[in-house]
């Protein structure tokens, strides 16, 4: 049943976009939210208040009032049916950001006076002092992105128009309503099954080694 | 929402009892709520936030039924832009909805953090 729904649909290329959507997507949200995070904890600039909730405002919005507007600006771009579209929207995230915040709080003042006393520069107290307590919780949002972008479904079913960039769950969709499926649902299980099979299987292979690195990092 | 628990847990496990110095740490539940409380802010913004915007279920089983007394905010905005056609009130409807969350988000804020510790 497996290989039937391998060959009604092209899932070889969903596989690979879905792929490459989530660690692009994941590995840039890394970058901004850690220097953004950064920029707020140990500066203090005027209106850095307001410039906070403004990002936070992000998750305010409802996300459905944000696909009009999205498309719009991706169909400006030039940038409707690639991968590039996709991910653009999401690159910069409010929700990782607050979260980095919350992390780089509980680093100790006396570490970071210490480094600049120590003569470090800006990236190298992010990388030596900042970061390393805050690896379990960057592993905690990172998680939840993969997961998060792996089951996106409206915003890709909206930008998306060809197999050459579509993810899993939108080739899900296109997949019931090709004709020759019919009402054979073993077929829907089937592509049901090859989308979420990749996290399924991560997620057991790498659920204690999550939670130990949780525990393991806590005691100092 | 389930993924609230990870975060408490990382975020309570690495945080420094050097924060609690001075106070009797052991068994003391207010000095844990105090050491808590960088994960509550997070995680109590993210879950008021996330509250106002589930509105998946109301689409499925009640559709604002009966009469009106099942409709969130959000479901009434879509209502007002959709059914209603009613443009103008329900950019209205996004803006309040707005405010009310960064009012409740400021508040959060304001209550939760110190003075001295937000930055160098």
């Amino acid at each position: 049943m497996l290989k039937k729904a391998f060959s009604l649909a092209p899932f070889g290329r969903y596989y690979f976009n879905t792929i490459f959507i989530v660690i692009l997507i994941f590995a840039v949200q890394l970058v901004t939210i850690t220097i953004g995070t950064f920029a707020f904890v140990n500066y203090k600039f005027v209106g850095h208040r307001v410039v906070l909730f403004f990002i936070l405002l992000q998750l305010m919005i409802p996300p459905s009032a944000l696909l009009i507007p999205n498309f719009a600006t991706i169909w400006f771009l030039g940038l409707f049916n690639t991968k590039l579209a996709i991910v653009l929207p999401y690159f910069g995230s409010a929700f990782g950001l607050f979260l980095m915040r919350q992390a780089f709080l509980g680093v100790p003042k006396s570490l970071v006076h210490a480094g600049i006393i120590d003569g470090c520069s800006w990236w190298q107290l992010l990388i030596h002092i900042y970061l390393p307590p805050s690896i379990p919780i960057l592993i905690a949002f990172g998680l939840s992105s993969i997961t998060w972008h792996w089951n996106d479904f409206l915003w890709p079913l909206i930008i998306i128009n060809s197999p050459k960039a579509r993810p899993l769950t939108a080739g899900l969709v296109r997949f019931t309503q090709l004709g020759e499926i019919g009402a054979r649902w073993s077929l829907l299980a089937a592509a049901t099954i090859i989308v979420i099979a990749p996290l399924f299987f991560a997620f057991l292979i790498f659920q204690k080694r999550f939670i130990q690195c949780f525990i393991n990092s806590g005691i100092k | 929402m389930g993924y609230s628990v990870p975060f408490r847990m990382a975020i309570w496990l690495f945080q420094p009892l050097a924060i609690g110095a001075g106070r009797n740490i052991v068994g003391d539940s207010d000095t844990e709520v105090y050491l808590l409380r960088r994960s509550t802010l997070f995680i109590s913004t993210i879950a008021f936030i996330g509250a106002f915007q589930t509105v998946d279920h109301i689409f499925v089983l009640t559709q604002g039924e009966p009469s009106g007394s099942s409709t969130v905010l959000l479901y009434y905005l879509w209502q007002e832009r959709f059914e209603n056609l009613d443009i103008g009130k329900s950019s209205a409807l996004t803006i309040i909805l707005i405010v009310i969350l960064l009012i409740f988000t400021i508040t959060n804020f304001r209550i939760t953090e110190e003075k001295g510790e937000r930055n160098a």
